[in-house]
């Protein structure tokens, strides 16, 4: 009996109930990993120790339905589409003032203090302020130099959501 | 008899695909995309490459741009209007600095509300090697303007998209 309930379970009869169950999970598998928690790896390491190169996450995309990204979260970037994305840390939300002094962030001209940044960089950038409607993102990597980072003010709208762990 | 009248379904059924292919697919998208991966294809290089094949390959990109091309890539500190004639000789110098180049599109949108001219907004993943190994890997959003002249897309701008403004 439990032989034959195997047996069905994994060499299921080909009747219209089982190919209609077949296409529902294949639209449901579809419309989540492309629209709800969209698969990714990381490439590069502008936001190591945190997230390492070639890890394997999920960005779900849910995440600011009801709320607007806030420090210190981190969020996926929308370049042209869905398909490569920025992983950066948010660092300041619109008419916050932001600057780097010998590596320190400075948001309203306080030290914010950064546990996830492991190594101390001698970064400086004077003062500015994020514009309406934005936000302000940097990688946890500050070892590489400035030049070299991509970082700065971004819309909000282009936050594709948060990776999930 | 019966085998006649599945054969004339089967026509029709085709020609409807077809008929609805022809109105449902933007043929001049499409184009655009394919010219767009052709510049992928020719795009790269490799230390193991011919020499001649490889300017071969960068004389091929620069027929595919228009006389002249304007190119603002603050990235790579670029901002100026190239010649036909310029821009190989400028990608040789590119082959000079990297050993081993690729560029892949990602995320194409194709725009093509004014006939003729096409925008192209879509992700740049430029994976460059230097002779000594370093590595120096760049994603960014470019907006290209492409013009149709004689059934051929040529590039007239490649524009640096700003998504994180410092």
């Amino acid at each position: 009996m439990n032989q034959n309930r195997l047996q069905r379970f994994f060499f299921p009869a080909l009747s219209r109930r089982y190919l209609l169950r077949v296409i529902l999970v294949a639209a449901g598998a579809f419309l989540f990993f492309g629209y709800v928690c969209i698969p990714f790896r990381i490439q590069g390491h502008s936001m190591a120790p945190t997230y390492e190169n070639g890890a394997v996450n999920f960005c779900f995309t849910l995440r600011y339905l009801f709320s607007d990204p806030a420090p210190p979260d981190v969020v996926a970037v929308r370049l042209a589409g869905n398909n490569v994305m920025l992983l950066k840390r948010v660092v300041a939300t619109e008419g916050q003032a932001v600057a780097f002094r010998n590596g320190d962030l400075l948001v309203d001209r306080r030290k914010v203090d950064e546990p996830y940044v492991s190594e101390k960089s001698d970064w400086n950038l004077e003062p500015r302020r994020v514009k309406p409607g934005h936000v302000y993102v940097v990688g946890d990597n500050r070892s590489v130099p400035m030049e070299n980072h991509q970082f700065g003010q971004t819309p909000t709208s282009r936050i594709a959501g948060v990776p999930l762990w | 008899m019966v085998k006649r009248k599945w054969w004339i379904a089967a026509v029709l059924l085709a020609g409807a695909a077809i008929g609805l292919a022809l109105v449902l697919v933007d043929w001049e998208a499409r184009a655009v995309k394919k010219q767009m991966t052709a510049i992928e294809k020719e795009l790269q290089w490799a230390p193991g490459d011919n020499d001649l094949v490889a300017a071969a390959r960068i004389k091929r990109v620069g027929a595919m741009a228009t006389d002249p091309c304007r190119i603002d890539m603050p990235t790579y500190q670029i901002a100026r209007s190239f010649s036909q004639k310029d821009v190989a000789p400028y990608l040789m110098m590119g082959r000079r600095r990297y050993s081993r180049l690729a560029v892949e599109f990602h995320d194409m949108n194709v725009d093509i509300s004014i006939p003729g001219t096409a925008r192209v907004v879509a992700t740049a993943h430029v994976r460059a090697v230097a002779p000594d190994g370093q590595r120096d890997d760049e994603v960014m959003e470019i907006a290209l303007v492409l013009h149709k002249t004689e059934k051929h897309w040529y590039i007239t701008s490649v524009e640096e998209q700003v998504v994180l403004e410092r």
